[in-house]
């Protein structure tokens, strides 16, 4: 063994050692009253003592004092200990003292921001009690009650009803709510779930619940946060092969769209995450995390946190996009996919594929019998194909790019008609030297893998192509420089790799130099949207299908998503996935 | 109540919900006692919450709370001086009696046994130090802050902590 791997091993050991350590562990449960009591002591001494101290008159303070703190002084909590040996406190330096008299100070009630459960707002609560609500649903005003309910009735969970603690201090009441697991022929009590509640006028508000382990967290977002939709939501790894439900409530009912993710994680990874699309028309819910049990597959820990509903008006969509019906190139309605009009017409020998809206032209490819076809442009306005570039004999162009701001330079992957004949594909770059002349460069593929999937996609700067080059059984985005590039080794990542879990296969640049990239994952499809060199998911489709295309609206707001059974996805930045419904499968589309 | 006492009170229920276990047990493994830890941390929830206005950020909040968290630790230990004698409400002063044999297997808990107990004869800086990295998993200048001491300080008393660490355990039998 080297010193390194001992170094290592004994860092593993120290780690592993503390941790374990750690979770035996286990404070008390009044921790959040014990703080919150001394909090409402020290603020009724500050409140008590600044406006004596503007009276200037030291007796009247002096009696005050006396007097308040008899009628008001609790008794110290006896493993509570006061700060007079606080040692180095950070700034802001926290008050070091607890032994001034209290005085009573009365404040108005207010409705909790952080509150989503049983009501939003104060006009809620106030139109409750109007209404005889309090005797109606005593629930409501019973913190013990309250929690059963929103467990059973919010977070719908059954079962989840044996009370493990009950802390209520003040306006905050903390309820440990759990149940009894059958696991063969055991029962075991489990905790499942502490909520958190804050009282309002004759209401208690539901505020947040956590997992009282402290295993089920999360770091995104966090408690009050304005989120928008697909909401990510994360917390840190614990455990081996765990599995969690992630879902977006509002006390109207489920806000999410689509199925509920459940993310698996455990053994070492440091977090987990996932998106979430969800339309709310309440202004606040809740993130709402369940982890089943291993044991009997009912709840085992829970977790929620209050968030607010960004009031974010989707982005809209472009209005048409062009894919392909009866072998033509042909406009489409991007509402449902309805088909209104061809642009071409019918083409003996071969049909059209692989539309391409670049300035006002569709380009496509267009087959013209066995193993032969060429790039083609035809106006979006109609009028005669012409076409654009072809490959070279025994091969065909498989996927194409046009740079928008000069559609003279294009790039498309060729492959051998052949297989036996090398090399068995080729990059090719049609660019231009100036505004008479242009050139032609390619680069070699021997033999299938390394393979381009889909269609290569021109960079912002017009010197670099991006495409999905795939290598067995693995693939990556890759970048191609148009001008220097000699053999398919030489590219480099355009973006970071680590958000895209999954196996890329399509990718498009849009208007505002922005990568995109469609995965397929174990769980569906994903669009990650990659800026700076840094990718980030814009938004998921649950399924087992393989994504064929992806089409980017100009200004990156809107993309189109297809699968290789032709089903078509629309996503709006800000808005919902929505699959569109052509009469006919369109695998590859443009808009 | 104003807007920004309310505001306060409820980013501090929050914390407590996010964080307070953990920052319990973070001083319960520099204090070895934990009634103690949770003193420790409830004082650092209380000036939390008197600091907030200048706060307002959880993140800076649960930063604030470490510092207040190591340093309130740190204050209890010197002049208590609680350390040995509080120490065995966590560990037995010789972790080897409850040990199982080596016959059942059990190599893994030996060692995080005496780990531990290596651990506890360190430096305090070089014990936190150790504690905020690996059971904290903060970065070095996350630990330098709650520390309040130089990023080269931390890698100093990270790497002297580790090396006595290792020599402590070669030492045992």
């Amino acid at each position: 063994m080297s010193a390194d791997d001992r170094d290592v091993r004994l860092e593993e050991l120290l780690r592993t050692s503390l941790y374990d350590e750690a979770e035996t562990i286990v404070p008390a449960g009044d921790g959040l009253s014990r703080i919150q009591s001394r909090v409402t002591t020290r603020r009724a001494r500050a409140s008590w003592w600044h406006p004596m101290a503007a009276l200037g008159g030291v007796a009247v303070v002096a009696v005050a004092g006396f007097a308040a703190y008899a009628l008001t002084r609790t008794p110290t909590h006896p493993s509570s200990i006061t700060s007079t040996n606080t040692g180095d406190t950070p700034s802001p330096t926290p008050d070091a003292s607890a032994s001034t008299p209290p005085a009573p100070v009365v404040t108005a009630p207010t409705f909790p921001s952080s509150a989503f459960y049983p009501f939003t707002s104060e006009a809620a609560e106030q139109q409750w009690v109007a209404q005889d609500g309090p005797s109606k649903q005593p629930w409501i005003g019973d913190p013990e009650l309250l929690a059963k309910t929103f467990v059973a009735s919010f977070v719908q969970q059954a079962g989840v009803t044996d009370v493990y603690a009950k802390h209520v201090s003040g306006r905050i009441a903390t309820i440990t709510l759990g149940r009894t697991l059958h696991d063969g022929n055991r029962s075991v009590p489990v905790k499942v779930t502490t909520v958190t509640m804050a009282h309002f006028d004759k209401a208690w508000l539901v505020v947040g619940a956590s997992d009282p382990d402290g295993q089920l967290r999360l770091t995104n977002p966090k408690s009050g946060q304005t989120v928008t939709s697909p909401a990510f939501v994360a917390g840190p790894g614990y455990g081996v092969d765990e599995a969690v439900r992630v879902d977006v409530r509002t006390v109207s009912g489920v806000a999410r769209t689509g199925e509920a993710p459940t993310v698996g994680f455990g053994n070492g990874v440091p977090q987990w995450s996932t998106t979430v699309p969800f339309a709310a028309s309440d202004p606040r819910g809740a993130i709402v995390v369940v982890e089943p049990s291993a044991a009997d597959g009912g709840p085992g820990r829970i977790t929620a946190v209050g968030v607010k509903f960004a009031t974010v008006q989707a982005a809209s969509y472009p209005r048409y996009f062009y894919g392909v019906k009866n072998g033509r190139v042909a406009k489409f309605s991007s509402k449902d996919g309805a088909a209104i009009s061809y642009l071409t017409a019918p083409a003996p020998g071969g049909g059209a594929s692989d539309p391409q809206l670049v300035g006002d032209h569709v380009f496509y490819l267009e087959g013209a019998g066995t193993c032969v076809n060429a790039l083609r442009s035809v106006p979006v306005g109609g009028g005669s194909p012409t076409t654009v570039a072809t490959p070279d004999p025994g091969y065909t162009i498989t996927g194409y790019g046009v740079l928008a701001r000069d559609t003279r330079v294009n790039s498309y992957f060729e492959a051998s008609c052949d297989s036996a004949v090398t090399p068995q594909g080729r990059l090719v770059f049609d660019t231009i030297v100036d505004d008479t002349s242009s050139q032609r460069t390619s680069i070699d593929f021997p033999a299938f893998p390394p393979t381009v999937v889909g269609d290569p996609t021109w960079a912002a700067d017009g010197q670099h192509v991006i495409a999905v080059v795939r290598t067995g059984t693995e693939a990556q985005v890759r970048q191609y420089d148009a001008y220097h590039s000699a053999k398919f080794e030489d590219t480099t990542a355009p973006c970071s790799s680590d958000a895209s879990t999954g196996l890329p296969t399509a990718t498009e640049v849009d208007g505002t130099g922005a990568v995109w990239f469609a995965t397929q994952t174990g769980s569906g499809m994903q669009v990650f949207r990659c800026a700076g060199g840094q990718s980030s998911l814009a938004f998921p489709v649950t399924g087992t299908d393989t994504p064929a295309d992806i089409a980017v609206a100009d200004n990156g707001q809107a993309v189109l998503l297809t699968d290789t059974s032709g089903a078509v996805w629309r996503w709006t930045a800000g808005g919902v996935v929505t699959q569109l419904h052509p009469s006919v499968p369109q695998p590859q589309v443009t808009w | 109540m104003d807007a920004a006492t309310r505001d306060a009170d409820e980013a501090l229920v929050a914390i407590y919900t996010a964080h307070y276990r953990s920052l319990v047990r973070l001083a319960a493994l520099l204090l070895h006692d934990v009634p103690a830890a949770e003193d420790v941390v409830q004082d650092a929830f209380v000036a939390m919450h008197g600091s907030w206005k200048r706060l307002r950020d959880t993140d800076k909040a649960l930063a604030y709370l470490r510092q207040a968290v190591v340093n309130r630790a740190r204050s209890r230990l010197r002049h208590l001086k609680v350390v040995d004698r509080k120490a065995s409400s966590l560990l037995p002063a010789d972790a080897r009696a409850h040990m199982p044999s080596a016959e059942t297997g059990a190599m893994a808990a030996i060692d995080r046994a005496h780990i531990l107990v290596a651990l506890r004869g360190l430096p305090q800086r070089q014990r936190e130090v150790l504690v905020l990295r690996y059971y904290s998993d903060l970065s070095e200048a996350q630990i330098a802050d709650a520390m309040g001491i130089s990023a080269g300080a931390v890698k100093s008393h990270a790497s002297r902590g580790m090396t006595a660490l290792r020599q402590r355990l070669e030492q045992t039998p």
